[in-house]
């Protein structure tokens, strides 16, 4: 894979504007992972007979209503949560964030659109809801992160080979050691 | 000033206690924190049933109330049948019609005079019955199932067997 990390992975950081913004991300990594945690174990703790940590919200007029009471009754929810779950943990514990944060994309959006759009509270988009900062910071993180995101982005893309199913080890690669290193 | 390593491990070790404020933050809203009703958390189907099974099932009308109802609750029909205790009630449940927080029952009710044929509507919001309006009509038949409203209806529920 072209991209390395190992520059950015060895650095020592000096207090500097740059360093503000590197701190600024890792508060939006951290808070939309922990938000996402506590999110979809909630609704996964009644999936398995304990009581959740808050009562699941099923919106406040009739078309999120309905979204929302679809979603559980046709069993959808667990899945979203779940996903919420899982990327909420990356997040947190900076394990393929990359993945997590296109992963956590669509779940963002509805939680946006749910807010926003279905509940018809527009002036929320300029508030500091979780609900609408949600996909902010997920935009925002996933252009922090374009950098893994550039190789899936080539608008001419030959298939691969058989053999590049090899190169999957490399994804526990240490971004401090030679990439690389465990395909040889 | 910091390595990455050493502000990877603070940002992982923040990320916890961020977890366990959001967690503390949420179970204690006043939203929904200390309201232990029976319907909270449930969806919509299942606290009309609920209801349904006390004040019918049971024929504890008052005690169903005060389960599920709100000070807010409103009933458009309070002198619509089977609004007071009595005996329990059979009550045979023909269709159910629900889309978001609103549930639609209509049954059939047999037990304390003449059955009837009851559709019962209801709004519900977090986990408790805001809303509610019967309307009821004797049975044209001697019993419920002898009702003309006894045959079932395709709404699709279910798989068409071939």
């Amino acid at each position: 894979m072209a991209v390395t990390t190992r520059a950015v992975a060895g650095t020592t950081n000096k207090l500097d504007i740059w360093f503000i913004g590197k701190l600024v991300l890792i508060f939006f990594r951290i808070m939309l992972g922990a938000w996402m945690i506590v999110s979809g174990s909630s609704h996964l703790l009644t999936v398995f007979g304990f009581p959740p940590i808050f009562p699941q919200p099923l919106g406040n007029l009739h078309p999120s209503n309905v979204m929302l009471v679809a979603l559980l009754e046709v069993g959808m929810f667990d899945l979203v949560k779940t996903v919420e779950l899982v990327v909420g943990l990356c997040l947190v514990f900076n394990i393929f964030v990359p993945l997590a944060l296109a992963a956590a994309l669509p779940v963002s959006y509805m939680v946006f659109h749910n807010s926003i759009a279905l509940n018809m509270r527009y002036d929320r988009i300029f508030s500091t809801y979780m609900s609408v900062w949600c996909l902010y910071m997920n935009v925002i993180l996933l252009l922090a992160y374009i950098r893994y995101y550039l190789p899936m982005l080539k608008m001419r893309a030959p298939m691969g080979k058989l053999e590049d199913f090899r190169m999957l080890p490399s994804i526990f690669d240490d971004p401090d050691r030679d990439p690389g290193a465990s395909r040889r | 000033m910091i390595s990455d390593k050493r502000l990877n491990a603070l940002s992982v070790a923040m990320g916890l206690l961020l977890t366990a404020y959001v967690a503390q933050d949420l179970h204690f809203n006043p939203r929904w924190y200390g309201d232990n009703g029976p319907g909270v958390g449930k969806l919509p189907r299942e606290i009309v049933a609920g209801y349904m099974a006390t004040a019918y099932g049971k024929g504890q009308v008052a005690e169903a109330a005060r389960r599920y109802y709100t000070r807010k609750t409103v009933d458009v029909t309070p002198d619509a049948p089977y609004r007071s205790d009595s005996a329990p009630l059979q009550s045979t449940v023909r269709e159910v019609v629900a889309e978001g927080l609103n549930v639609a029952v209509h049954h059939c009710v047999e037990g304390g005079g003449a059955a009837r044929e009851v559709v019962d509507m209801f709004r519900t919001w977090n986990g408790r019955i805001l809303w509610r309006k019967t309307i009821s009509q004797p049975v044209n038949g001697s019993s419920c199932a002898a009702s003309e409203l006894a045959k079932a209806v395709d709404l699709g529920l279910k798989p068409v067997s071939s």
